[in-house]
């Protein structure tokens, strides 16, 4: 691997990847590595293999416009694309929905679904956008709205992030994967009772509504493992490498579905397997890097109200120039964390305040912003002394909803509301981009440089992330803040 | 001499060229889904490399001064004396290797299961060579010099320019190439 220093923002990443180096472990940094050159045609997304008369690539370079043999011009097989993906996207929020034993319309699931077998671009592509777009937002506040019936209404937490969470003399139990909360709790329970001292940490989503630390994010899902410390690992349906899983069982790490615990019998087994793997090792040299950052978590629509009033009174009228949140996934190609960081710090400088999750939560917490503390420039002066952390973790990217609440708490106030989707690499992303926009929240997308977006009417604007360069100051002091 | 250039532009990464390389030149079937199922797997004698957005095509480029045809040995790496093109007579290999080490451009593969050394040789038995057949966007081109030059000035829209006697030592010319201006 090359530039291992350059692979990570974060240097707990990069240390991890040097001892992956050392022990000729493959990551995915390796077969991303390997991998290149990584299609063009798939990159523009022109090319086609939804059916079997393909496989179909338009040729961007001919002279005469290339078409697929059913007809479709390049433009259509982006935009199609496009559609296909973000409806995915959604179909993915409705199964993760489904699993969280949320209330949702039975009739969601089939108004999301695209199929490959229409071929035609929808006569109105924006009203299927929006169509679907609705959806995702009714099924990410169902989500939110699940979480709230099993752990309450949950007040916002500080717990640690980064790899230093994981501790040598405690059973780690990793979690991956947007696991219900109705089998993270009784599992949270359980280690509780056992002789064994346990520490239960998530990879990116604070599971447990604020309660978990949080390890690391999509791309470094893997690196936990390295450590050696990791005694049990619990998977959920989404997000989750299947590189993961066979590391897990080269390594001896038991690896558990999270849907198999739905009953205590298999909860019981669970806790004992981790235990037993954690017996096995105690004593023997782990290697932890010493990284640990405070993160400020948990934070809901309704936990927030108060806040909000403290903001309105005690910051002057435009101090605060909008709220925004920062989602995204991270993308290999690109050092991780590094964009995300840099984006927020700009936006921060700028006067904005941020509203975090996932992987791009984990990305701040592992640069230490989601804190009080991190008032970090004139553009703070609106909350610094409030107490407020002017980055505000809501969790996991499935808790978006969270935020759709939030938006118009803070449009009350006059603080305007937008969002900001930096290295999308899951549909799940592109579909929550759509649903803000579906409800009026101007949302910027970052695919790749490759990637256009169609064109699409919605309420809020879907943007280009090179158009945020128009919010940024473009004085110096911009220049310095990164 | 005709060989094979290269638009590294129009070149995309789908590796076409070496999936079809090695089916025609290096299958038993001839198909590729014959090919894919084939012990031992078939070999491309080119091959895509450098990042995304930045690839480019890469097999022998039968050089004037080869040292490949120097390094060799067994006299198993000859010139086709008409063509111009360099290949590897697989009977007169030994496999010992010292092509695949001299080639500077790596262009050479050494086939462990056959114990012989690997090369393009521009398909020069077949009409087209494999690679520029099935390059999607035309990023391969079989031709002789000319041929290229004239890629290029439909590429860059601007005149051909022909040098049709080199200068001797007596005389010196000085030669302007104005590339941006057309039709003078």
């Amino acid at each position: 691997m090359k530039d291992i220093r350059k692979k990570s923002f974060d240097a707990a990443t990069n240390e991890m990847l040097i001892k992956a180096y050392r022990t000729k472990t493959e990551v995915i940094w390796d077969r991303a590595d390997a991998a290149q050159p990584q299609c063009g045609f798939g990159r523009m997304s022109i090319c086609c293999t939804d059916c079997y008369e393909g496989p179909c690539r338009a040729n961007p370079f001919a002279l005469v416009r290339q078409k697929t043999v059913c007809g479709r011009t390049q433009e259509e097989l982006v935009s199609v694309h496009f559609l296909k993906q973000v409806s995915d996207g959604a179909a993915a929020l409705v199964g993760l929905a489904h699993e969280f034993h949320a209330d949702l319309d039975k009739g969601i699931a089939q108004s999301v679904y695209t199929t490959k077998d229409s071929m035609l671009v929808p006569i109105d592509y924006s009203l299927r956008m929006s169509e679907i777009g609705q959806a995702a937002a009714k099924t990410l506040l169902s989500i939110s709205a699940a979480k709230e019936r099993v752990y309450g209404k949950t007040e916002s937490k500080v717990v640690s992030a980064n790899l230093g969470v994981l501790k040598a003399d405690a059973a780690n139990v990793v979690l991956v994967g947007h696991i219900a909360p109705h089998i993270v709790q009784p599992l949270i329970n359980a280690t509780s009772k056992s002789s064994v001292p346990f520490n239960i940490t998530a990879m990116c989503g604070c599971e447990a509504n604020g309660r978990l630390p949080v390890l690391t994010n999509y791309d470094s899902q893997e690196l936990p493992l390295l450590t050696g410390a990791v005694d049990l690992l619990v998977i959920g349906s989404q997000c989750v490498m299947p590189a993961t899983a066979s590391l897990a069982n080269a390594r001896n790490v038991a690896v558990i579905a999270a849907f198999s615990l739905g009953n205590e019998k298999k909860i019981k087994e669970a806790v004992q397997t981790a235990a037993d793997t954690f017996l096995r090792r105690r004593g023997k040299d782990v290697h932890i890097p010493a990284a640990l950052d405070q993160i400020h978590t948990g934070y809901t629509a309704a936990n927030s109200k108060q806040m909000l009033k403290t903001l309105k009174a005690a910051s002057a009228p435009g101090a605060i120039k909008g709220v925004v949140y920062l989602g995204g996934c991270g993308n290999i190609a690109n050092t991780q964390d590094a964009q995300m960081v840099q984006t927020a710090a700009r936006l921060l400088s700028a006067g904005y305040l941020i509203v975090t999750a996932g992987c791009a939560g984990a990305a701040l917490a592992k640069a230490g912003m989601c804190r009080p503390e991190y008032v970090l420039r004139d553009g703070q002066k609106g909350i610094s002394g409030t107490g407020i952390s002017p980055v505000l973790h809501i969790g996991s990217c499935h808790d978006a909803g969270e935020f759709l609440m939030m938006a118009r708490d803070f449009q009350l106030i006059g603080i305007p509301a937008f969002a900001v989707m930096q290295e999308i690499s899951h549909n799940k992303v592109l579909a929550t981009a759509i649903a803000f926009a579906s409800k009026g929240i101007n949302t910027y997308i970052d695919l790749g440089e490759t990637i256009s977006i169609p064109e699409i009417s919605l309420p809020g604007m879907v943007l280009p992330i090179t158009d945020l360069e128009q919010l940024m100051p473009k004085s110096a002091d911009a220049a310095a803040a990164q | 001499m005709k060989r094979v250039w290269v638009d590294r532009e129009k070149c995309l990464g789908c590796k076409t060229c070496e999936l079809q390389c090695a089916v025609e030149r290096n299958s038993v079937s001839k198909r590729l889904s014959g090919a894919v199922l084939e012990d031992p797997k078939p070999v491309a004698r080119i091959g895509v490399f450098g990042p995304t957005g930045a690839s480019f095509p890469l097999q022998c480029r039968h050089c004037q001064d080869a040292t490949c045809l120097m390094a060799c040995p067994s006299g198993a790496m000859q010139r086709d004396a008409e063509r111009g093109v360099t290949f590897v007579a697989q009977d007169k290999c030994r496999g010992c290797w010292m092509c695949v080490m001299s080639c500077p451009f790596g262009a050479v593969t050494p086939s462990a299961k056959f114990k012989i050394a690997m090369k393009c040789d521009a398909c020069m038995h077949m009409e087209q060579p494999a690679c520029v057949a099935s390059c999607p966007t035309g990023a391969l081109v079989y031709g002789d010099e000319e041929t290229y030059i004239k890629v290029l000035t439909a590429k860059r829209g601007n005149i051909a320019v022909y040098i049709t006697s080199v200068p001797t030592p007596s005389q010196s010319h000085a030669l302007s190439l104005d590339f941006s201006k057309k039709d003078k």
